[in-house]
């Protein structure tokens, strides 16, 4: 794998492309007054197909020189400026000479109407328009069925990476709106592969405050970057979509229906998808995006998902409704309400294998299990909300109802040993359940921003939730328990379990920002923000559990005392706070900005439980309350057009009262390797979270490479955290009593980095790692039976460190090809510190690699291979290699049909395999099945228009067409925003 | 000489009130540009000294008088002084204040400062109580003036006027003792309807009155910090221009009156309709939404600086603003903007804006960083920069203070 990733780097360079060193320069000037025009365009077209070459934008002088030419190529120069003539002329360059000079050009005034038709033909792709970049589609010459994300593959400053993350000049692109609205959800792709580029009139980026933040400390990292894609204005309805169907080997299927249609106020999307494939489909927006037009799509959607547990079934239909009451573009303010319905049927059927490993004190257990699952459930949802952004408030509510039947049915096997070779016992379950559940929540939030003369008086925000589920199961649990050891132990348990569970939380929670101003006037309090917060959560929840245990003598079910009972828990939690906000921030203009913010929450947490039950031991009531501060400092460094640096560093505690469930909780014996038992002495544990992180990424216009790196660290400690004290039986049964010890500890690393590379227009690479290491150091008893019959307890330290780097590396030559590699480590180790005992280790090497051809036209090749080698802490080295293989065929005019080939799992080895290292000084492995090898045959057809019924439709109209038609709008408003540009203050 | 033509073109001004004022068709399509050399005749550049001292962000305001430059930076919140090279003599800094104004006194040959008390944030609902010819209140604690004795900069002997109300606002001297100012806000809930958008005031009374609106109706001007007269000095300490708010004339003020000078016609893309004044604004937020979605319209004239035959000025539009030179001899409208860089500039660019201006001059200024990118710019053309730049280019760094610009119009344009 990694010769061939080489022979792959040192390929790159060869991919070069014919010589263009072949430019033009000249001066274009008023033919009246002259004086030179500044930012006229000047675009380089071949001549043949009218392609664009190279285009400039004339300097403050009027002057352009424009390079990168093709030599021996017709071509043809066209020069535009708002109220003039437009000038274009041929130029033929050669060898002999490759620089042509138009000296001194005269554009004379067009005299004739503004507003009358005006063939220009060149048009800016990029500029600044004041603090909005501005790109336009016009300017980039593409196939007619082209989508907006062929378009922004090739604008310079524009990466769009592998992992699907837009960012422009370095700086991340967080939201993708339609006319300053989210498209279907807000996914990227379903705007940018769908929509057609001859629809689009402008894409604008921009800086925006993030308005879902409800709080007084927006600074500098909260606010975000947004791409808003602003369509034609007849452009604005239409209807896109996808209908398949597949067919293949194995009795696999797979069908798939989504249509969306859009105007102006109201979007609406349906979605369907049968398939046994192991498609996992959740919701309108998954499936729709699994269906997007763009025929190749980075992140592999609509392949069946490899790493689902099991053989799965899905049959899944969804609808989606959006409206918004205005038809303001403005993404600042929004009127709109939504709702959705979502219907899922779906069957599981899983084989998991696992082997976990237990480091005693005086020995290791081995618990070696196998499993069989199926199970089959009926989800069906309906959401609804309603959303209203002004200029001072904001209102949202949003509203969900589900229900759900579910069948399953399980049986196991495990088998337990001591020191790898002696069995010790051996458990045989089988459980068969059926379960019906519905709930209901309604949550939103308000707020009211006094932003009228910057005092915040009336300034505050609530925000609530209310939650109540209500469930009912039924199941049969069978267990026999063979104690080899210890022959005493064995045991069959028959039980038949009914629980009715009903469950209510509601949280309202209220910020108050205005509290400086209500203190001190017109005094600002050295700048200092206050708030006043409280959040107010209460909780209640029954259990009716009714336990029917199979006697043996009588062969009948009788009620079992010790765990049917009915139960009542109430929390309540009240949490008053104020919290201190400041800034200092310097700036010096052209040269920096910087600035720090400090924020302090001082917060009190009051708790209140009260159970009642009829197991007696079971009542109790109790309170506790804790001070859980949190404080904040974070640091901004930006220096104009090279670079910005972000570090923040935080800290922050809570606590949480010990469960019923944890201080008297009913012991069920059923499951003999894990029984838990609780400790009413136990005290609330609390919690301190420390974590830094350290962004850079360079910022500088225009430039070709662009650079991020990020580092995030995090602390976490621990007192009166809590942990276990186990008894470990002869057999492997393992009783756990719950005690509060400190010193339990965890910290965890991530580093992240990132460059681009665009050699030139159509060549671009792209390199990014991903590392992170973490650890733990968790405290616990162990309680082991000795030879000569005593009882040995000890505090052992579990150590636990996990370490991931992967690198990625994507190559691609816009219109030929694309391919990306990739290599991952993962290691997982469990050490007991104190006993002596060898370190268990665990690792997985994971290679992948994707390779994709786009030619000839309307022909995808792509092929991927995953290879993955776990290596358990036994030394057992697993592996499997998923290589999948697709040929996909598009035609038609518009390419609105398709037909595809795949071939998953060639090799037949797919199966899903996991390690794991835990706090209690286990780790292991876990292997599923997965679905594996079938070949498919799918036929697809995109129904799509844009643009209205009368006319010829949007998709069909011829390229140039199209822009001849929307010249003079363009024209005349390129021509305010030149002006403005230069007038910004 | 030229002085006591521009006071005899401003009595003319004066005599003639209700004279017709000069109807300027402005259509931003229309307006043509020229190469610097035909609009200026000289040019020099003046760098200022950096020190570690004397480093600031940009030029908010300048003051030009015959020995000093002196620079109010809005990032360092601080006034610095340097002399006609260009060589820095001192900084002030008033401790608390953040300075607003400065405008020169040459009665009293000082620089008169308007500053605020950055530790609180009085509401404008507040400063028109304050305003209030019955109010009590010493203001001295949250708005001043001062003047700073330019006599020995480096002694910065300093004298407060005694509670000032009107540094809230933004006065300008005039006429010796006098100073011209602006403070429109109307509410609902106000006690009487009717007040003034201009008022002329010495140093506690309001002497006189014009432009008078409704406090109780207006919408337009309901909203917090509503736009104010434009009170822009002349070459002459008794002859001031005024521009109103959503109005597009400018008018001339004098001690005895004021008359209507100029008024501008804008295209209907351009020019607020006549529903905008009966919109009934609730809010600011109403109003800045109104702007948003009509970010063409223009707001205000500002930056009126006229010579003998011509003027410059500002269009602000709801977002942005124009730039214009008018000739009035050959009545024609320059585009600022289209002025381009020639050799006589040696390319530098000289279209930013207008920070200050003398009986012959314009003054503008470029950051270190923009003369450096222009310079590279222009390293194609292999040129000869004059001693200064030469220097500049050779010694400072992008970095460094703005380098100021010293521009003088010439009397007659001529067209090619």
């Amino acid at each position: 794998m990694k010769q061939r990733f080489l022979i792959l780097l040192l390929l790159l360079p060869i991919l070069s492309f014919a010589q263009t060193n072949g430019s033009v320069k000249g001066l274009v000037s008023d033919s009246v007054h002259d004086y030179g025009l500044q930012s006229a365009t000047v675009t380089v077209y071949k001549k043949a197909d009218s392609s664009l070459v190279n285009y400039q934008v004339t300097n403050n002088q009027g002057e352009f020189n424009i390079g990168e030419l093709p030599v021996r190529t017709p071509l043809l120069l066209s020069i535009s400026y708002s109220g003039y003539n437009d000038f274009s002329k041929e130029v033929y360059l050669d060898s002999l000479k490759k620089d042509f000079d138009f000296k001194k050009i005269l554009l004379s005034r067009d005299t004739s109407r503004q507003m009358e038709e005006v063939v220009v033909k060149a048009v800016v792709p990029v500029r600044m328009n004041g603090d909005t970049l501005e790109i336009n589609p016009d300017a980039f010459k593409l196939d007619s069925s082209a989508v907006v994300e062929d378009m922004l593959l090739r604008v310079p400053g524009v990466t769009m990476w592998s992992d699907g993350t837009i960012t422009v000049n370095g700086k991340k692109i967080s939201n993708v709106f339609v006319d300053g609205k989210p498209f279907f959800g807000g996914n990227p792709e379903i705007a940018t592969q769908n929509l057609p580029k001859t629809a689009i009139e402008k894409i604008q980026v921009y800086q925006e405050k993030d308005y879902s933040k409800q709080d007084i400390s927006n600074t500098e990292m909260d606010s975000t970057f947004t791409m808003n894609i602003k369509m034609k204005p007849e452009k604005r309805k239409g209807f896109f979509g996808k209908i398949g169907a597949g067919l293949g080997t194995d009795q696999h299927y797979e069908g798939d229906m989504t249509m969306q249609a859009y105007n102006k106020k109201t979007k609406l999307a349906i979605a369907g998808n049968l398939n046994n494939t192991n498609k996992t489909i959740q919701d309108v927006r998954e499936a729709i995006q699994n269906n997007t037009f763009r025929s190749y799509n980075r992140r592999n959607f609509g392949a069946p998902n490899a790493n689902a547990g099991g053989l799965n079934t899905v049959h899944y239909f969804g609808a989606s409704l959006q409206h918004n009451f205005d038809e303001s573009t403005n993404s600042r303010f929004t009127n709109s309400a939504e709702g959705e319905y979502n219907l899922r049927d779906s069957r599981n059927n899983q084989l998991t294998n696992s082997t976990t490993i237990q480091n005693l004190t005086g020995y290791t257990i081995t618990n070696i299990s196998d499993r069989r699952n199926t199970g089959s459930s009926l989800n069906q949802s309906i959401d609804a909300g309603y959303e209203n952004r002004k200029q001072a408030t904001s209102f949202s509510t949003k509203a969900n109802y589900s229900w759900n039947n579910g069948q399953s049915s399980s049986e196991g096997n495990t088998t337990a040993f001591r020191n790898d070779t002696v069995m010790a016992s051996r458990r045989r379950n089988t459980s068969a359940a059926t379960s019906h559940s519905s709930s209901f929540n309604l949550n939103g939030y308000f707020n009211n921003n006094d932003y009228d003369e910057g005092i915040n008086k009336k300034s505050f925000s609530t925000n609530f939730s209310v939650s109540s589920n209500n469930s009912e199961s039924n199941s049969n649990q069978t267990s026999r328990f063979e104690s080899f050891l210890d022959s005493i132990y064995t045991q069959n348990t028959d039980r038949k379990y009914h629980n009715e569970n009903s469950n209510f939380t509601t949280n309202i929670g209220m910020n108050y920002n205005g509290l400086r101003s209500l203190l001190f006037g017109n005094y600002n309090f050295w700048n200092i923000n206050i708030g006043l917060r409280n959040n107010f959560r209460y909780n209640k929840s029954d259990l009716n559990a009714n336990v029917l245990e199979l006697d043996t003598l009588t062969n009948t079910y009788q009620v079992n005392e010790a765990l049917t009972n009915i139960n009542s828990v109430v929390n309540i939690e009240d949490r008053p706070g104020i919290s201190f906000f400041k800034t200092i921030s310097r700036t010096l203009s052209d040269r920096y900005y910087k600035s720090i913010s400090f924020r302090t929450d001082l917060q009190n947490q009051f708790l209140y439980q009260k159970n009642t039950s009829t197991l007696s031991y079971r009542n109790l009531e109790r309170s506790f309350h804790f001070f859980t501060p949190s404080s904040s400092v974070y640091y901004n460094y930006n220096r104009f057009n090279q670079y910005n640096l972000n570090i923040g560093l935080s800290h922050n505690s809570s606590a949480n009262a010990p469960s019923i469930d944890q201080l008297y909780p009913i012991v069920d014996n059923i499951n003999k390797y894990n029984i838990v038992v609780g400790n009413p002495d136990l005290k609330s544990p609390l919690s301190n979270n420390f974590n830094f992180n350290a962004n850079y990424n360079t910022q500088r216009f225009n430039e070709k490479t662009t650079y991020t790196a990020g580092l995030n660290l995090g602390y976490n400690t621990f007192k009166n955290s809590i942990s276990d004290s186990s008894i470990f039986g002869n057999n492997g049964s393992r009783t756990s009593y719950l005690l509060n010890i400190d010193g339990k500890r965890s910290f965890r690393g991530d580093v992240n980095a990132s460059a681009s590379f665009r050699i030139n227009n159509k060549n671009m690479l792209q390199v990014r790692y991903n590392g992170g290491a973490g650890g733990s150091h968790a405290p616990q008893y162990i309680t082991t039976k000795k030879q000569d019959g005593d009882f040995l307890t000890q505090l052992i330290y579990t150590q636990t460190r996990n370490q991931n780097h992967s690198i990625h590396v994507f190559y691609s030559l816009t219109d030929l090809f694309n391919i990306s590699l990739g290599e991952s480590i993962n290691t997982n180790n469990s050490q007991q510190v104190g006993t002596g005992k060898a370190v268990l280790k665990a690792k997985t090497y994971g290679t992948n690699a994707r390779f994709t051809l786009l030619v000839p036209k309307n022909f995808t090749l792509s092929t991927n291979v995953n290879y993955l080698n776990n290596i358990s802490a036994q030394s057992q080295s697993e592996e499997a290699t998923l290589w999948n293989a697709y040929a996909t065929w598009r035609f038609m005019k518009m390419k609105q049909a398709e037909i595809k080939l795949s071939v998953f799992d060639i090799l037949r080895q797919n199966r899903n395999i996991t390690n794991f290292a835990n706090d209690n000084n286990t780790t292991g492995t876990t292997i599923t099945n997965g679905i594996q090898q079938f070949y498919m045959l799918t036929v697809s057809y995109f129904p799509r228009r844009f643009g209205g019924r009368t006319g010829r439709s949007g998709s069909r109209r011829s390229e140039s067409g199209e822009q001849r038609q929307q010249r003079p709008q363009q024209q005349f408003r390129q021509q305010n925003n030149t002006q403005r540009g230069g007038g910004r203050r | 000489m030229k002085k006591l033509m521009f006071v005899c073109w401003a009595m003319w001004l004066c005599t003639n009130v209700f004279a017709q004022a000069k109807t300027l068709y402005i259509d931003p399509s229309k307006t043509i540009g020229a190469p610097a050399s035909r609009i200026f005749d000289e040019i020099k550049f003046i760098p200022l000294e950096t020190t570690k001292k004397s480093i600031f962000g940009a030029i908010r305001q300048l003051v030009v008088t015959d020995s000093l430059f002196i620079v109010l930076d809005g990032d360092t919140d601080a006034l610095y002084f340097f002399n006609r090279r260009g060589k820095f003599l001192q900084k002030y800094r008033i401790r608390r204040y953040r300075i607003r104004d400065i405008q020169l006194d040459r009665t009293k040959n000082a620089l008169l400062i308007f500053s605020i008390n950055k530790n609180y944030n009085i509401p404008s609902v507040q400063v028109q109580e304050y305003l209030e010819p019955d109010a009590r209140k010493d203001v001295s604690k949250f708005a001043k003036a001062t003047w700073y004795y330019l006599d020995n900069v480096a002694a910065a002997k300093t004298e407060d006027l005694k509670n000032f109300r009107y540094a809230f606002t933004n006065p300008v001297r005039f006429d010796k003792n006098k100073f011209a100012a602006s403070f429109i806000k109307a509410k609902r809930t106000a006690r009487d309807t009717l007040d003034y958008q201009l008022k002329i005031i010495d140093q506690s009374a309001v002497l006189q009155n014009y432009f008078p609106y409704n406090k109780k109706t207006e919408s337009v001007y309901y909203y917090a910090g509503a736009s104010q007269c434009s009170i822009m000095p002349t070459q002459n300490d008794s002859v001031l221009f005024v521009t109103r708010p959503f109005q597009y004339e400018i008018y001339t003020l004098t001690p005895s009156a004021i008359s209507e000078s100029y008024k501008l016609m804008l295209p209907m893309d351009n020019a607020v309709p006549a529903s905008f004044f009966n919109t009934g604004f609730s809010s600011r937020g109403e109003m800045d939404t109104y702007k948003m979605e009509h970010p063409s319209f223009a707001h205000k004239i500002e930056n009126v600086i006229s010579f003998k035959n011509l003027m410059f000025f500002n269009l602000n539009l709801f977002k942005g603003y124009n730039r214009y030179l008018y000739d009035n001899k050959t009545s024609l409208i320059y585009d600022y903007n289209k002025i381009t860089s020639d050799s006589s500039t040696y390319f530098l660019p000289v279209s930013g804006g207008i920070k200050s201006f003398d009986d012959e001059h314009i003054y503008l200024s470029l950051s270190a960083k923009s003369m450096f990118n222009s310079k590279k710019a222009s390293e194609y053309r292999n040129l000869q920069y004059d001693e200064v730049l030469t220097r500049f280019f050779a010694t400072r760094k992008e970095t460094d203070n703005p380098v100021l610009i010293q521009l003088k119009p010439k009397e007659d344009l001529t067209t090619k």
